[in-house]
Parts: structure tokens; sequence; C-alpha cells
């Protein structure tokens, strides 16, 4: 036994051990790094990258202006101005709606919040900016995001429910009172 | 009543104000008089039928309205006994002053001096009393108290320890610190060798490469051995304590994944199982078995993490290369379960957000077939390395008792042949349901943790397979409206989803009141979520008991007399992350 390891530590066997794992793996070299600004991952569905504001088939913002998603956020990154659809007093959107970025942690819970589904994480992620200034983003930008990362849009939520008749009471269809 | 209970109440029948045991909880809680605490901590800890011999945490919590307004908590743990105790005594505003009890567990120091930092409570007899996560010199008052307001005070640019951007810097020709400042990083009298005519301070840090961090350690040198060593932590605090305060309880999970952003998903579910404690909630068994592979496949990474920085920081280059391809391959799938590579955001309270699907399952499987074969490569490479056995053996020697005594957890603690991991001691998931094993080292060195670890990660690989192949069917989130948002395709379709799903997030739900320590076994040690609530949606106070931060306590103990190079290894060893260590 002494022998034996007298042996190997003259014999640097260990070494050798070790040298020939390394000869296995540049004898079978297959690169797994990716060339990152050349080539990119193609990323899952699921990917929780830049958050986005989405649409309806019909071109309309699907946000409602709840405010859900302000509360459920951890980081108080959003912040909602809601008001009424010009003419439809029943009907609410949201005038403003601002994101600063830099606070985002991309957890999600605001998507998770929205009961429309009026928000999306898209799989954007290559947005560092020069200035921080820039990440925080207007409504109109984060319906651009939206706009090129979701093409496909749903219908309109009153559509959507199997019974339609009774979700499409559009009240602008109704008599004005009083007559 | 449990025994534990009564034997301190017959014994301290004056100091003992009352004792209490969580009847759906389980946990043991006595009040004592803060006077007393000393005596109390040295029988708890000496008296061989309780032998509370390992400190947990020591932490406090504000009560503004109390004449006796702070509350100083003790978390203990009996290793032979396997019971927990917590222990709180009172202190008023005007005198918030109580007995140190660093002289019965050592690991006491840091956890001290982590509480007078935040809280201001002063421990007589402590050695070291400075603060600790804060700067040195903050004097804006003590942040976790109720009447500090999260935001701060004042701004940042007006807080005097922060360079002025404006400002042209101060010019200063002498480079010499007043020697009063040199004293704390100093060693007492006769610490070291004899033969030394002059000490050396060394800064190290808070920008050396090794310190996986911020992390600055004033060394007292005697030529190149370390006489002793001050870790000087907090560049990376960000009082994530005192911001949940102000969270509902959902909103806390995203913050939970930066503590230890290397290994999340354990600090998701330390977090988790600590709220679903509080709450008396049962969890699907589906999930409970997602939840345990997850956790055990983040074990894999956090340990494949740590032995390629640790090979690297000690010089072996292609280890660090190996490991992280297979880390790789494990990110993936859990960008594919939820949608980010390291702050998941994955487990949900009652439950995890999205299902483990069969295609997972294969990858994993796959995975999981190889993955033998490369811990056996990674072994061929250093396991019998002459340079690695020479920077690892008998580098950071820690005995049983002292391990104990810091408080250490995890594999620094089982590296010193303590057969301690909560997944036995308690378990929690499915880790009663698969058969594995425990490693425990010998000599407590580095180089046993390195074993530990890498058969940590055989054990993992083991509990997954098992796992996978028990995974029952059904749900993955618990059915209780009150507490877990309705699936979100009912949320537009009938009228009660809709306001549960409102309500829940808008107010988040009401535990009761009460409160919980709870214990996980993260890959760093025990991490655990002390949460005390007072009936409202959001925590009154959580602690977090970061193992990183506590391993640090030891640090000192276990630098000394080694070289300066061997302090890489010795910060190596406790796989230490600064995220999680100032929170």
């Amino acid at each position: 036994m002494k022998f034996k390891a007298w042996l190997k530590t003259i014999t640097f066997y260990e070494i050798l051990v070790g040298m020939a794992a390394t000869m296995r793996h540049l004898l079978r070299y297959k690169p797994i790094t990716l060339q990152y600004p050349h080539e990119k991952r193609t990323l899952p569905d699921s990917y929780r990258g830049m958050l986005a504001l989405l649409r309806y088939d019909d071109g309309t913002e699907k946000c409602v202006g709840c405010d859900l998603c302000e509360a459920a956020c951890p980081s108080r990154v959003i912040r909602v101005v809601s008001s009424e659809v010009p003419g439809e007093p029943t009907k609410r959107y949201a005038s403003e709606y601002y994101m600063d970025m830099t606070r985002c942690l991309f957890c999600g819970m605001c998507v998770e919040a929205c009961p429309v589904d009026a928000l999306g994480m898209t799989r954007e992620y290559e947005w560092a900016v020069y200035d921080k200034r820039n990440l925080l983003l207007n409504k109109q930008q984060l319906l651009a995001i939206g706009d090129r990362s979701y093409p496909v849009r749903e219908k309109r939520l009153e559509f959507q429910h199997p019974n339609v008749a009774f979700f499409n009471v559009a009240f602008k269809n109704l008599p004005a009172k009083g007559t | 009543m449990h025994p534990v209970l009564d034997i301190l109440k017959d014994k301290f029948p004056d100091a003992v104000l009352s004792v209490h045991q969580d009847k759906d909880r389980g946990d043991l809680s006595a009040r004592v008089k803060a006077a007393h605490m000393l005596e109390i901590a040295r029988f708890l800890h000496d008296d061989p039928r309780l032998a509370f011999d390992h400190i947990t945490d020591v932490c406090s919590a504000d009560y503004p309205d109390d004449p006796e307004r702070f509350e100083v908590i003790y978390h203990v743990l009996s290793l032979p006994h396997g019971v927990r105790l917590r222990i709180k005594a009172r202190v008023t505003e005007e005198h918030p002053v109580i007995a140190s009890v660093v002289s019965v567990w050592k690991g006491a120091e840091f956890m001290e001096r982590e509480t007078y930092d935040l809280m201001g409570i002063k421990f007589s007899g402590h050695p070291d009393l400075r603060r600790i996560l804060m700067p040195e010199n903050y004097d804006e008052g003590y942040p976790l108290r109720k009447d500090f307001p999260a935001e701060g005070r004042g701004w940042r640019s007006s807080f005097p320890f922060l360079p002025k951007m404006d400002e042209t810097a101060a010019v200063s020709n002498d480079n010499e610190v007043p020697e009063a400042e040199k004293q704390v990083f100093r060693a007492e009298v006769g610490a070291g060798s004899t033969r030394r005519t002059e000490e050396l301070l060394l800064n190290m840090g808070p920008q050396h490469p090794s310190t996986h961090g911020v992390l600055r350690v004033v060394l007292e040198l005697d030529g190149e051995r370390v006489v002793k060593a001050t870790p000087d932590l907090g560049y990376l605090h960000r009082g994530v304590e005192k911001l949940s305060e102000g969270l509902a309880y959902m909103q806390i999970i995203p913050h939970t994944d930066r503590l230890d952003y290397v290994c999340s998903m354990t600090n998701n579910y330390a977090y988790v199982r600590a709220v679903e404690k509080l709450l008396t909630l049962a969890v699907p068994e589906r999930a409970e078995y997602i939840r345990t592979v997850v956790a055990e496949m983040q074990r894999i990474i956090g340990h494949l993490f740590w032995l390629g920085t640790q090979a690297l920081d000690i010089g072996a280059m292609t280890v660090f290369f190996w490991t992280f391809r297979e880390r790789e391959v494990l990110l993936d799938m859990f960008e594919k379960l939820c949608g980010a590579r390291l702050t998941l955001n994955y487990f949900r309270i009652g439950g995890v957000d999205s299902d483990f699907t069969p295609d997972l399952a294969r990858r994993m499987n796959e995975f999981l077939d190889t993955f033998q074969a490369h811990i056996n490569e990674y072994d061929s490479l250093i396991a019998n390395n002459r340079i690695w056995i020479g920077r690892t053996k008998n580098v950071a020697v820690i005995s049983a008792e002292d391990a104990i005594n810091f408080g250490l957890t995890g594999p620094p603690l089982r590296g010193s042949g303590v057969k301690y991991d909560v997944r036995k001691m308690e378990p929690y998931g499915a880790y009663d349901k698969v058969e594995w094993e425990v490693p425990v080292g010998k000599n407590g060195d580095t180089y046993d943790r390195y074993w530990i670890r890498m058969e940590e990660m055989r054990q993992s690989a083991r509990i997954i397979r098992q796992c996978l192949a028990q995974m029952p069917q059904g749900p993955i989130i618990a059915d209780a409206p009150q507490i877990i948002p309705p699936p979100k395709a009912n949320v537009m379709r009938d009228m009660e989803s809709l306001i549960h799903h409102f309500i829940i997030f808008t107010q988040g739900f009401k535990p009761p009141k009460g409160e919980t320590y709870c214990a996980t076994e993260a890959p760093k040690g025990e991490l655990g979520f002390f949460i005390i609530s007072d009936g409202s949606p959001r925590p009154y106070r959580m602690k977090i008991r970061a193992p990183s931060f506590i391993h640090m306590g030891a640090f000192d103990h276990m630098a000394r007399g080694y070289l300066i190079s061997d302090i890489i290894t010795i910060f190596g060893t406790y796989d230490i992350v600064m995220g999680e260590c100032d929170r």
C-alpha cells in the first residue's frame, strides 16, 4: 500500500489522470459557448423579459386602468392614471401609464395580477441604455413593445365568452335616457 | 406542556415570566426577564436534559406602544434532542441593555452586533459591540425601529459618508489611519506569535476578486501569518427585512430571490414554507414533490457553482468551465420552467407557479444519466491532485464543538462530523418519502467540506430521480380562496373569482396573529425565516437567518494562524454569498 502511494507520488499519477480527462475533452471538442451578439439563444415562450402593454385585435388597448398591477408590484415600478373613455361613461382606460424599468425585478407579479391580460412579458432582454432616464417608459413605448412582440392579438374580451350575448351589452347602443 | 418548558419553569420560577407551546405550529417559546438572560442561557446550554448547544439566531422586535419597547428574541436549538426553543426578553427604550450571551454561544457575537446595529439594543459584556451592516459612522438612528422611515432619513446626497459627485475630492496627504481607528482590528495581546516585533494591518477587499462580492477583511499579520481577521460586512446591505415590513406576503417572494442570488429557489422555498407554517396551510402532494425536485436542482447548481469558483480561486481553471457547463443545462431547465434563470420567483404561497411538465422530467432524467460521470470527472481532476490537497487539507479546521458553538450549519458543520441536516431532522417536502443519506466529514477542514458537497450532489441526484419516479398527479397549488388567487382563466369568467382576485392583489391576505420560525436546508446551510404577524397583511417583523452571515462570525476563529493565501480558501469554504450575508 505504502509502495503504491509512493509510486503514485513519483509518477504524478493524479496529474496524469487529470490530464487524461482534459485530453478526452480536447479530442471530443464540442463548444457550448454561444458567440453572443452574433448568435442568440432561442428563449422559451414563458421567458420573463421586458414588459409590454397589449392590444386587442381591433387595435384598442386592453388596459382598463384598474391599478391592480400598481398594487401588486413589489418595487413600485408602475404608475397608472386612469380615466373614463370619452363618451362611454361605463368604460375606463389608462390615460397615462409609466414604468420605471430601472427598478423592475422582472418577477411577473403585474402580469399575474392583471385581470384582463393587458400586460405581457416579452422575450426582449437587450435593454441596456447609456442614460437611465431612458428606462422610464410611457404608455406609447410600452404599447410599441407589445406590438412588435405580440403579433397575434386576442379577440375582445366580450367576444371571447361563450355566451357572447350576455356580455355584449354595448351601452352606446342603448337608447338614451328619457326618450 | 413540553418537558423543556417544564424544566425551565421549575428551575427559574421567578425569571421565566411565561411559557408557551404553539399548538398548530409546534414552536416552543418562553418569555424571561432580561436581567436573568445570561443565567438562563448558561443553564440552557449546560444542562444535559436541555443541551441547547446551537445558537440559531438572535434578533429583536420593536413594539413602540409597549412600556417595555424592545423584545430581544433568541432562537436556540438542541442538537442532541432535536428541539428548538425561542426565548424572548423585553427591555425598555430608556435602558435598552441586556447581558450578552457571547460567553455561552460564541456565534452570538455577530448576531448581537447586528441586533445592536439595526435596533439599538446594547449588549453588556459583548467583546466588540460595533455597527456591522450599516456604516460605522452612521448616525441617523437604528433602521429597524418602527419610527425609522423605510425610505431612510434624508436624501442620498446629504449623507456625509457618500462622496459628493459635484465636489472635488478632499486632498489628503497623510495616508496614516489614526491609531484609535486601527485598534478594533488588533488582536488582544498575547495572541499569535511571540517573536513579532511589529504587526501589519492589511486591508483585503472590498474589491478583491476572491471575496465573491463585496467583503472587506482587515487582517493583522505577523509576517505572512494571520493573527486576527476582522470581517467588515454590510457593503451590500439593502435592508430586505425593513423593506418586507412594507410589502404584502406575496410581494416578498421576488425579494427573497435576491438574498442568495446563486440559489434563489431555496430562498423562495424557505420563505414560502415559513409563511405556510404561519398560516398552517397544507400544500398538495404534487407541489411538494415539485418543490423538492427544484430545490435539489438548485442545490446541485449551488454546489457546482461553489466547486467551480473555489477551484478557480485556488488556481484550477478547468473545473470552473466544466461545472458551469452542467450548471447551464439546469439553468436552461429553470428558464423553461419559470421564465428566468437566476431570479426565479417560482414558488407561490400554497404551491408552485407552473407545472413540472413531462418534457422537463425527461430532460432532467437525461441530465441525471450523465451527471454521475461528470462528478467523477471533476473528482479525477482535483480529488487527488497534490496542489488541491495541499491547499485544502488542514485548512480552516474547526472542531465539532466549536462549529456547534459558533452556530454553523450546512456543509461547514457537517464537515466537522456533526450529522445535522434540517431535511433529516425536520423533514419537509418529499424528503421523508425518498431514500438518501447525510454525508459527514471527519477532520472539519476544507477538503472534507469539498467531499461533502460532492457527495451531496450525488445524493441530490438520487433524490431527484426518486421524486420524478414517484411524483403523483394532481393540483400544484392549494385550494384556499382566502389566501391564493384564483386561476387566471376564471378571473374574467365568474364574479366571485374576480372579487377574490382583486382583494388578494390589493389588500393581500391576513394571516393569524402569531410568530413562527421555520428553517430550511439551503445549499449554504440552514436558512431560516422568523416572521411575526400582527394580523395585518404585512409582516410585522421578518428576520432572515442567513447562513453566510453566521458563518462569517466564525471567520476570525478559523483564519487565525493561517497564511494570507489560505484566507481565500477560508472564504470559499463557507460558500459565502454576500447578497445573503448583508441582506
